[in-house]
């Protein structure tokens, strides 16, 4: 079993498949991404991180039974490793936005960023910005990472009681 | 009263991937909604840069398989480099200013995997994503590879090129971000003062074995 590239779209789609998923899912992963990031390049990024895992894996993404929920678990793999790596060289990371248009929300979302990224493991984190910043249900944030109800019912449990004791629970959830 | 759609199922339907649900035939916020974002899409995708990437994953798309990734931007970008085909597929984010202060340190050459909070590893769980991060000793070149557990070899930095490439000054460099897949792999650095053919030992090696169950 030699080694292959795993940019190499051996997922075997087309041309057409390609623009088809672009055209589906790329907004979807921009906006996602541009709202933890707050800069337009990393959220391109972002989009062409996943378009490539999501090409080299073409068979299965074919198969996902809900492939936004794959889009979503995997947008916020790669935007969190992207903050992740930003806030290890740019400390004020999250206070740093390219556009004055940003709206409150996304603002307030930022500076929770900032907390949770200083004190959440991974897991934690995952959830937190699916649950309070993209405002999934608990059910839709058991679907993206594919733990069950139960797991992610007592895993919000926790989130929220050490986010409550840390004050960095979300406007309008304390 | 019904509830309003999530914004996961309102991405789903904007996209395609799901039916309209008959809330949105007598919810006009959730119908505001889902226009606001379509007219936003549209927009999105018509943009230059959109066009661009789009083109760049369309031209991946056609080269044959095992065909290297093409050049990556500097700093931000996080891109695919060589995976090895059981072991760890690797995404190479070259940091902009990596931890290094401009001078060459001396002293004996590493290389490490980190963890998320910077710990350093030799166990980790699929899907988890770890850093490579390498110190010169004082060497100006070097290479990574990654080997699998039949000892099939993949370069892994640098991404283009023949040769060992100038290693960035500095006890603890950042160079590539791992996410583990299952199997054991070696990560091997190889240190040299020249730009030495890939295909030759360094003067001087290092390596870490990673066990993914």
């Amino acid at each position: 079993m030699g080694p292959a590239p795993r940019g190499s779209m051996n997922g075997g789609l087309t041309r057409q498949e390609v623009e088809r998923l672009f055209v589906q899912f790329a907004p979807v992963v921009f906006r996602r991404a541009r709202r933890l990031l707050a800069r337009d390049a990393d959220a391109w990024d972002v989009v062409q991180e996943v378009f490539e895992r999501m090409l080299s894996h073409g068979a299965s993404f074919r198969g996902e039974a809900r492939p936004m929920t794959w889009v979503y678990r995997v947008t916020t793999n790669v935007a969190l490793n992207l903050l992740r790596g930003r806030r290890l060289r740019e400390p004020v990371l999250t206070l740093v936005t390219e556009d004055v248009a940003t709206g409150v929300d996304d603002v307030e979302a930022r500076q929770l960023l900032a907390k949770w990224m200083e004190r959440l493991g991974e897991r934690e984190l995952e959830i937190a910005s699916l649950l309070y910043i993209d405002g999934l249900t608990q059910q839709e944030v058991a679907d993206v990472l594919q733990l069950s109800r139960k797991t992610i019912g007592r895993e919000v449990d926790e989130l929220r009681a050490k986010l409550e004791a840390l004050g960095a629970l979300p406007e309008g959830e304390t | 009263m019904e509830e309003h759609l999530s914004q996961l199922e309102l991405d789903e339907v904007a996209a395609g991937v799901a039916p309209r649900p008959a809330h949105l035939e007598h919810c006009g916020s959730c119908r505001d909604r889902l226009e606001e974002r379509q007219r936003a899409d549209v927009a999105l995708l018509q943009s230059p840069e959109a066009k661009r990437r789009l083109a760049a994953l369309v031209s991946r798309a056609q080269e044959p398989a095992g065909v290297a990734a093409s050049p990556a931007r500097w700093r931000r970008v996080v891109l695919l480099a060589a995976p090895l085909a059981a072991g760890l597929a690797l995404f190479l984010a070259w940091p902009r200013d990596s931890l290094t202060d401009g001078t060459r340190l001396k002293g004996a050459p590493t290389v490490m995997l980190l963890d998320g909070s910077n710990r350093q590893v030799v166990r980790a769980a699929p899907g988890q994503m770890l850093t490579l991060v390498v110190g010169s000793g004082g060497f100006s070149h070097g290479a990574v590879f990654a080997i699998d557990a039949n000892g099939k070899a993949e370069t892994l930095w640098p991404k283009d090129g023949a040769t060992y490439a100038p290693l960035p000054a500095g006890a603890e460099v950042r160079l590539v971000e791992l996410e583990v897949t299952p199997g054991d792999v070696t990560v091997k650095a190889a240190f040299a003062n020249e730009a030495r053919p890939l295909t030759e030992e360094g003067v001087q090696s290092r390596t870490v074995r990673l066990q993914v169950p």
